[in-house]
């Protein structure tokens, strides 16, 4: 999967679980400041990540997942962790 | 509106009665669908769920559009019969007794020989969401094979004192009889029976169809949900009168056939992650050796009881 296309993917999970317009994701957005997101959002994110991207993100990643950006990064991380 | 309970006598099975007799739709097909309604603050429901603290079920949701689809003439011929699944539930925020809410359904994809319609809730205003859930409408298919049901060595029994005890639900919406919980604590079986004096039942006439009997499918996610607290406020139990269990969000259920009044609802429930306070779950749900129902990502989540009461105007 191509970076833009996984960045794309991970957007539209994203928008899926808040219930946006993935237009309205850009890679810095907050999604508990600017997108009104609570931790239980945040975790249904994680579970769909984990779902359709068939990858595994430790517990402690989540207090980094507050972004696109930030997810990507989590996201990265955790594929490295499955390869390696 | 509030309807009174002589009003209109029910085609199927159902918790509560939200809209007037059927009346055509009101868009041409496949346009959205938008109405408004109001739960009786004296919903026998409120009386269990909970006591002291009375919020709606969460899952009523999925029967109020499931009704308004009806109501409308767009759920199909088969009463009972219709839904096939839920798709990416959430609930955002408490609907409480007397609040009016409104509803708009629009068509979503879909697969063969199904339909599919996204529905929304907000305040009567349109402004706060209050949840949003799809349903798959269409026949029920047989579900994927399911590993053979697996045994629980060294099961903690919960009886219903311990049912009664860990749960603030009560009649007319305790829907869990018996549980046993692994020893890991990951995984819990439970049992509930479906029984014709369950109120879902009170307000049917004369039955002509078997399938008007089938137990409603908001009350199969609701017992299932209720397993999911059980195997949660194991490993962190509720501080009783300041917090509550509540139903963040399902991702999917699979509804693969209808359960009737005597049948025993068994639920498998496998917990997958515990974050804080906020479990994600799967599992299914048997009657006899058949797979009725499969639940995928099921979240839920402790919360402070005050903090569900609306913000104030």
């Amino acid at each position: 999967m191509s970076t833009s296309n996984r960045i794309d993917v991970i957007r539209n999970i994203i928008a899926t679980a808040l219930e946006v317009d993935p237009a309205l994701i850009a890679g810095s957005t907050n999604f508990v400041t600017d997108l009104g997101a609570d931790s239980l959002r945040v975790i249904e994110i994680l579970a769909r990540l984990e779902t359709e991207l068939k990858i595994r993100i430790a517990q402690a990643m989540l207090v980094r997942m507050v972004s696109l950006d930030t997810v990507a990064e989590v996201v990265d991380e955790s594929w490295t962790a499955v390869a390696a | 509106m509030a309807l009174s309970s002589e009003s209109v006598r029910p085609a199927r099975a159902r918790p509560l009665e939200l809209f007037g007799a059927a009346t055509p739709a009101q868009h041409p097909e496949g346009a959205s669908q938008h109405a408004r309604f109001t739960v009786a603050a004296d919903d026998p429901v409120f009386a269990g769920h909970y006591p002291g603290f009375p919020l709606l079920p969460g899952v009523y949701l999925v029967e109020a559009a499931l009704q308004l689809l009806e109501a409308r003439g767009l759920a199909g011929h088969l009463p009972g019969r219709a839904l096939a699944g839920i798709r990416d539930l959430r609930l955002f925020a408490a609907i409480l007794p007397g609040m009016a809410v409104s509803v708009t359904l629009a068509g979503a994809a879909a697969g063969p020989g199904e339909h599919a319609w996204r529905c929304s809730f907000r305040d009567a205003a349109g402004e706060r969401p209050l949840g949003s859930l799809t349903l798959v409408l269409g026949p029920q298919s047989a579900p994927p094979p399911q590993p053979a049901r697996a045994a629980l060595p060294d099961a903690l029994h919960l009886g219903p004192c311990d049912i009664i005890n860990r749960l603030a639900h009560r009649s007319p919406i305790l829907l869990v009889d018996r549980a046993s919980i692994g020893a890991d604590g990951k995984a819990l079986r439970a049992r509930k029976l479906v029984s014709l004096n369950e109120p879902c039942y009170g307000r049917l006439g004369e039955v002509d169809r078997p399938h008007q009997l089938a137990y409603p499918a908001c009350l199969q996610v609701e017992s299932f949900v209720q397993a999911c607290a059980l195997l949660v406020t194991q490993a962190r139990p509720l501080v009783r009168a300041e917090e509550v269990m509540i139903l963040g969000a399902i991702g999917a259920v699979h509804l693969h056939a209808p359960v009737y009044p005597g049948a025993i609802l068994r639920h498998e429930v496998q917990l997958q992650r515990l974050i804080a306070d906020t479990a994600l779950i799967d599992g299914v749900s048997r009657s006899g050796r058949h797979v009725v129902a499969r639940f995928c990502q099921v979240l839920v989540a402790i919360r402070p009881v005050a903090g569900l009461r609306p913000p104030a105007r």
